[in-house]
């Protein structure tokens, strides 16, 4: 799911990318949908966030391509494309990335091999990067550097303009989690329990942290604070140099990338739980939540999304639900994505 | 109802998931062997009662011409019958739901079994996360943590897809191996009714799981190949390949001749209701001269049933 101020993209996983109108108070409509109702055609699942482009929504898919759908009318039309060309066997779990400047789109796949593509005409850019395992882990693309986790229990760092490897990082176990940049640190977390703290620029360690379970979903920071959910159910606060700060316990596991917002830090549980934390380095104990609701038998589980003063959480009963963030979280409206009939409200 | 939830996921669940985790761990990786090693271990953690529950359903068998010979003696007298059967029972040792007993203990783990395999096997990142809930985190020297994302491939096999058409060989051998496990432990009735479901059964369940093998995962008709082979090792060892032979019996027509109970010789029937090997020529001998009485006094014997 990704966002903008009037429409939200929302991909399924029974094969329907939507692009509904968002109408604040008065719900949300479907505006686009692909492929279209009629069609029989279906997109057979996605796991992960479409991205936006100018022009193009990049999306990756189960069936094992790679997306570029105009944004204004959710078709391929002339601009968009559909990559690979030919057949192929293994799904896509890995959201792509983009480079805008450069106008690379990268994503990995199962068969383990990342694919670089020219973000406007699908081109392939270079012969595939092959690692010893699937790749479920969003890249992310920085500095002409496009970093990325594989099941083969490494981190990557492969150069944008030729796809040549300048390091890779072993920990111990495997990488799903999206890597995520603070100055020139590239931190990411692995199924080992820990959170690693890599030098982004030789792939040597500056740090580790460990928890009781898997870093599954990706950390985000502010630029001097890193959040890092767990699959132990606490969202834990480092510092640049990997040391604890605070942690909060959400109660159930972390399977959701939080989102930050000017308020604070939007977490979202497993167990249908929604907090709005305070960002603040003291140690504020139960004040630290500032707002929270509850959805029970709601399991978050995809990325958030964030537009304006709202996040868009999206559930694994195929929900999605607008809570505006002010000094409180909001529902604005809830919307079932599967829905044939009138009955989209939740 | 979320109590029970909780004991199934506690005593059952994780106990067995992490075990294949950890039997994962030590096979090098393999998922495909840590399977045929968990079959194998969760057999032998079984073998006490698999064992009681073969020796009851033998002795049972031994029984069966000496209870075939009360229900046509006391043919007009239920109550008789009744009472004679439960004497030959106690005499020999024999519970006659015993066999059931440990059958009932096996359910659950067999239960378990088939769930742990199931969520092993992942197919989606969902499924991925389900199992991380169910890890034990304090496994010092098996990380077993770590060890996931479970590599699910074996001999070219995804073993976490359905088979294929082309694999229709797994669903054959779950099949065949299924059938030569019953055809081990059933043993042939007298009764022609009882021996008509025994042959239905000997092909409906076979057939049955293996259609249902189509549907699952391959690492399940693993387990089942291998669960099967090990249940026929064990029956060799306890009848030999007696009932294997002959592969396709004919079916028996026409109802036995029955002796009188005094014209059933003593040393047939040890003390607990089992024939051993040794006695075999002798019951044999005297079976057929028991048959040869009968049909020179054919008369006798029919008066005295007919009481």
């Amino acid at each position: 799911m990704t966002a903008t101020d009037e429409m939200v993209y929302v991909a399924n996983r029974q094969g329907k990318l939507q692009a509904l109108a968002d109408e604040g108070i008065n719900g949300v409509r479907v505006k686009f949908t692909f492929p279209p109702e009629a069609s029989e055609e279906r997109v057979p699942g996605v796991h992960n966030a479409p991205v936006l482009g100018k022009k193009l929504l990049y999306v990756s898919s189960y069936d094992g391509y790679l997306y570029a759908l105009d944004r204004t009318t959710l078709q391929m039309g002339e601009t968009g494309w559909r990559r690979p060309t030919g057949e192929v066997d293994k799904p896509l779990v890995a959201g792509p990335a983009l480079d805008a400047e450069q106008k690379v789109v990268a994503v990995g796949s199962e068969d383990g091999s990342l694919y670089a593509y020219n973000a406007q005409s699908g081109e392939l850019l270079w012969p595939p990067f092959v690692t010893g395992d699937k790749i479920w882990s969003t890249p992310l693309i920085a500095n002409g550097v496009i970093y990325f986790g594989s099941h083969d229990n490494n981190v990557y760092a492969v150069a944008v303009s030729d796809g040549r490897k300048l390091w890779s990082f072993p920990t111990g176990g495997a990488v799903v989690a999206r890597p995520m940049l603070i100055q020139d640190t590239l931190v990411v977390g692995s199924f080992d329990r820990h959170l690693y703290g890599i030098n982004a620029k030789d792939g040597s360690r500056r740090w580790e942290f460990q928890s009781e379970n898997w870093f599954y979903a990706g950390a985000v920071s502010d630029g001097k604070v890193i959040f890092a959910p767990s699959m132990d159910g606490n969202l834990y606060a480092l510092d640049a140099g990997g040391r604890q700060l605070w942690a909060h316990d959400m109660e159930s596991p972390l399977v959701a990338t939080p989102a930050l917002v000017a308020r604070g830090l939007v977490v979202a549980s497993r167990a249908g739980k929604v907090s709005l934390l305070n960002t603040s380095p003291a140690d504020l104990g139960t004040a630290r939540v500032l707002s929270s609701l509850t959805f029970p038998g709601t399991k978050f589980t995809a990325p958030l999304a964030v537009a304006g003063d709202s996040v868009y959480l999206g559930a694994q009963d195929n929900t999605v639900r607008r809570i505006q963030v002010r000094d409180s979280l909001n529902k604005i409206w809830c919307m079932r994505t599967q829905a044939k009939d009138d009955s989209t409200q939740c | 109802m979320e109590t029970v939830a909780l004991l199934w996921n506690e005593i059952i669940i994780r106990p067995m998931l992490n075990t294949l985790v950890v039997l994962y761990v030590i096979c090098f990786s393999n998922m495909g062997v840590a399977i045929i090693a968990f079959t194998a271990l969760v057999r032998l953690a079984t073998l006490p009662l698999t064992m009681k529950q073969l020796r009851q359903m033998q002795a049972m068998t031994n029984l069966q011409p000496k209870l075939k010979e009360m229900q046509t003696r006391f043919a007009k007298d239920r109550a008789r019958q009744s009472q004679e059967t439960m004497r030959l029972y106690k005499e020999s040792g024999v519970n006659p739901v015993g066999c059931l007993g440990p059958m009932v203990v096996q359910m659950p783990i067999l239960f378990g079994l088939f769930q742990v395999l199931i969520q092993t096997l992942y197919t989606k990142p969902d499924d991925l996360v389900n199992l991380s809930g169910k890890l034990y985190s304090w496994i010092p020297v098996f990380p077993v943590h770590a060890a996931a994302p479970l590599n699910q491939h074996f001999l070219g096999l995804d073993l976490a897809a359905n088979p294929t058409p082309l694999l229709f060989i797994i669903p054959v051998m779950v099949g065949a191996s299924t059938w030569l496990q019953q055809k081990m432990t059933t043993t042939p009735s007298m009764d022609p009714r009882q021996q008509s479901t025994q042959g239905m059964m000997l092909w409906m369940m076979p057939i049955m799981l293996g259609v249902f093998a189509f549907q699952f995962p391959v690492g399940l008709a693993i387990y089942w190949i291998v669960s099967n082979l090990i249940g026929v090792a064990i029956q060799y060892f306890i009848t030999g390949w007696g009932p294997l032979f002959p592969l396709f019996p004919k079916r028996v027509t026409a109802p036995v001749a029955v002796l009188p109970a005094e014209e059933v010789a003593p040393e047939e029937t040890e003390e607990n209701g089992h024939h051993s090997d040794a006695h075999r020529p002798n019951r044999r001998r005297s079976r057929r001269a028991g048959a040869e009485r009968a049909r020179r006094r054919p008369q006798r014997g029919r008066g005295r049933s007919s009481k």
